[in-house]
């Protein structure tokens, strides 16, 4: 399938969406975050693994970082807006660069969308501050109430993570 | 070890034999499995002695011919 | 230089120099006394089911292929080619009934024997120049498993496995003995944290104290089963041997079955516990009424068993983890974080269970990700001069001459010593045997 020109109007609400998302959760309106996903989301994230070129495999197919639907995800987002989350609080300073987007035209009322991100984030003044690279492979939903997220696979660039903790959405 | 399931299973006959060739999974890597149905042995050969096979020529094959099945 | 005898003395009366949480020197002799002879875990066998399967784990510094060979035997070889030192896996997981080195192909079986060296005759004059014959990887000097936990020890002389292990054993089982089929492990998730190795080995080891304020954000949003955590002061705290660690309360006069129906498993696995468990396991959970929580084998293998609320139908699935602190250097770890279950259990439960610890637990944990902040910030603070003159009081539970605030429970059904409450009895047990290793002359480094 080749993607949608770059002039296209879906393409180029698929780049906002991601854009506008990203913004979202740098301002930590995790609330507002979950608005933007469907109820039947899949939010996934295998854990990566070091294979041979011709092995066939580069994640292991029954481990990930995540595997939540919305039920986990709304959980992850109240423990953040408790008093007692210590792990973001104080929060980090995160900046989620998003580019190389790519979309496909996948149905009527759904785009594939691939996207690259940078996760920058930053915790005290001691710190060094740790990046997450990772690509995302996201099923966009053409809903009365706008775009909506229905499926990501998170494709981490890293079998180690240099990052204490997963309390960040990428 | 008992093979896994195998998938896509290959038959090679002529007759004097017959031999099922496959690919299995194991949990980390993949072997090519040979069978004979007929006798029901089999071999797992992973893909460094699969190369090695192919450094042979077919008077190797015929050194292991003529020892037939011990 | 580090006065060890003071330091080692400070540990003795409970009383832990903050340094030790930070410091070159300390690690250095930790790898010197340590971790050049204690049984230290690398894999377990179902990670290797299939003759050829391997992965690449190591020991400190030490890269280790731990192959399952074509007879089916468990190895650990040390992966560094013998003729230019080359990692000769340089993939952390495959199937191979040989290793080739990249450098100059020298090939090796699985179980570690060389098997060729290219231009052996014109290069080498045979094996009148080099003699292939009983040239091999090299093993870890001792290996051993117990319930398919594989452990190696660089010191060619280690205690036996089993020996070892002891009392601890009895514990072990209820993680990695659910049924006759063994546990199996999924993973694992590796991440890098700014901490020092030996904080998270103590926090499982017996850190009760902790939950009810680091953890109090997951009761707030009801993903643990019990409502309050300050419950965890009812549960009861183990030392067994090597190992050391945490239980639940549960539920007053609960059988067998109820009780392990409250930590969410279904019929058909209380049913093969029973059967698989001695009379004497099943009474920690029947007799004693205490669940089996998080739990630290010495140095750095630990343990967690939790039962969260996983939806929104408020079902509760129990999991456990297997975990690893492999040290990088006196501030930096970096955590393996396995999904384990029993390998019986239906693909519902697993599915389930599964989830449980997704939620709570690994990088994503939510549980774990507080530990963590906490752990970083530790080591962070003892890195510097003031912290050589702090004494952290890790006398929890003992009063000024020594003696335990509450005396030991009598009619516990488990072996060792448990106390009932609060206590850091667990935490010194942990920094005793770490003491008695770094005090030890390092007979090991001769190798």
């Amino acid at each position: 399938m080749k993607p949608l020109p770059y002039s296209d109007e879906l393409h180029q609400a698929a780049h906002q969406f991601l854009v506008e998302e990203a913004a979202l959760l740098d301002a930590g309106d995790y609330l507002g975050w979950l608005g933007l996903l469907c109820e039947d989301i899949k939010y996934v994230m295998p854990v990566r693994v070091t294979t041979a070129r011709g092995a066939g495999f580069d994640s292991l197919p029954d481990m990930g970082h995540f595997d939540e639907d919305m039920y986990s995800l709304l959980k992850r987002v109240q423990r953040l807006l408790t008093e007692h989350a210590w792990a973001e609080d104080p929060p980090s300073r995160t900046r989620h660069f998003v580019s190389n987007v790519r979309t496909f035209a996948f149905s009527e009322t759904e785009l594939y969308v691939e996207s690259a991100l940078l996760l920058f984030r930053s915790r005290g003044d001691t710190r060094e501050a740790d990046l997450v690279c990772a690509g995302r492979t996201d099923l966009l939903r053409l809903t009365t109430e706008g775009m909506r997220l229905a499926r990501r696979e998170i494709k981490v660039d890293e079998s180690v993570l240099r990052t204490q903790n997963l309390a960040a959405f990428l | 070890m008992s093979a896994p399931a195998s998938r896509e299973a290959i038959t090679v006959a002529n007759e004097f034999t017959e031999v099922e060739v496959s690919r299995v999974s194991t949990r980390n890597g993949a072997r090519l499995r040979i069978f004979v149905p007929g006798s029901g042995r089999e071999i797992l050969l992973c893909p460094l002695e699969l190369e090695a096979l192919t450094w042979q020529d077919h008077e190797f094959f015929t050194g292991l011919l003529a020892d037939g099945l011990a | 230089m580090i006065d060890l005898p003071g330091v080692l003395a400070d540990v003795g009366r409970g009383m832990i120099p903050a340094r030790i949480y930070n410091d070159a020197e300390i690690f250095a002799l930790e790898r010197d006394r340590l971790f050049s002879s204690a049984w230290i875990f690398l894999a377990h066998e179902s990670e290797i089911p299939s003759p050829g399967d391997y992965v690449v784990r190591r020991v400190l510094a030490d890269s280790f292929i731990v192959v399952r060979d074509e007879n089916g035997t468990v190895r650990a070889l040390f992966n560094m080619c013998l003729h230019k030192g080359m990692a000769v896996c340089r993939a952390e997981m495959g199937n191979a009934s040989h290793f080739r080195c990249p450098y100059h192909a020298w090939t090796y079986r699985n179980d570690g024997r060389l098997a060729g060296v290219p231009f052996h005759a014109e290069a080498y004059g045979g094996d009148d120049g080099f003699a292939r014959e009983d040239q091999s990887l090299l093993p870890a000097p001792a290996i051993d498993t117990y319930n398919g936990l594989i452990f190696v020890s660089l010191n060619a002389d280690p205690p036996a496995l089993r020996e070892w292990l002891g009392d601890f054993c009895y514990y072990l089982d209820f993680y990695t003995r659910q049924s006759p089929a063994g546990v199996q492990l999924r993973g694992p998730q590796r991440w890098r944290i700014k901490a020092n190795w030996k904080i998270g080995a103590e926090n499982f080891a017996g850190d009760s104290y902790h939950t009810p304020h680091t953890h109090a954000s997951v009761v707030d949003i009801g993903l643990s089963r019990e409502p309050k955590a300050n419950k965890r002061k009812e549960g009861a705290l183990y030392m067994a041997g090597p190992g050391s660690g945490t239980t639940c309360k549960l539920p007053p006069g609960g059988s067998f079955l109820e009780q392990l129906r409250y930590v969410g498993y279904p019929d058909e696995m209380i049913v093969t516990m029973a059967a698989t468990w001695s009379k004497d396991q099943a009474g920690l959970v029947e007799e004693s009424g205490f669940m089996v929580s998080a739990a630290t084998l010495f140095p750095n293998l630990s343990f967690v068993h939790n039962w969260p609320v996983i939806d929104a139908a408020g079902t509760v699935a129990p999991f456990i983890s297997v975990r690893q602190w492999q040290p990088v250097s006196e501030n930096e770890t970096e955590v393996l974080s396995w999904f384990a279950v029993d390998a019986g259990a239906s693909e519902h439960f697993k599915r389930q269970s599964y989830r449980a610890y997704l939620m709570c637990f690994g990088s994503s944990g939510m549980f774990e990700q507080d530990d963590v902040e906490n752990w970083v910030s530790i080591t962070e603070m003892a890195a510097g001069s003031m912290a050589r003159r702090l004494l952290l009081n890790s006398r929890m539970g003992l009063t000024s001459e020594d003696k335990p605030v509450k005396p030991p429970m009598a009619g516990f059904s488990g072996p060792g010593v448990a106390y009932q409450g609060f206590g850091e009895f667990n935490q010194r047990h942990w920094l005793s045997q770490w003491s008695e290793h770094l005090g030890a002359r390092d007979e090991a480094t001769s190798l």
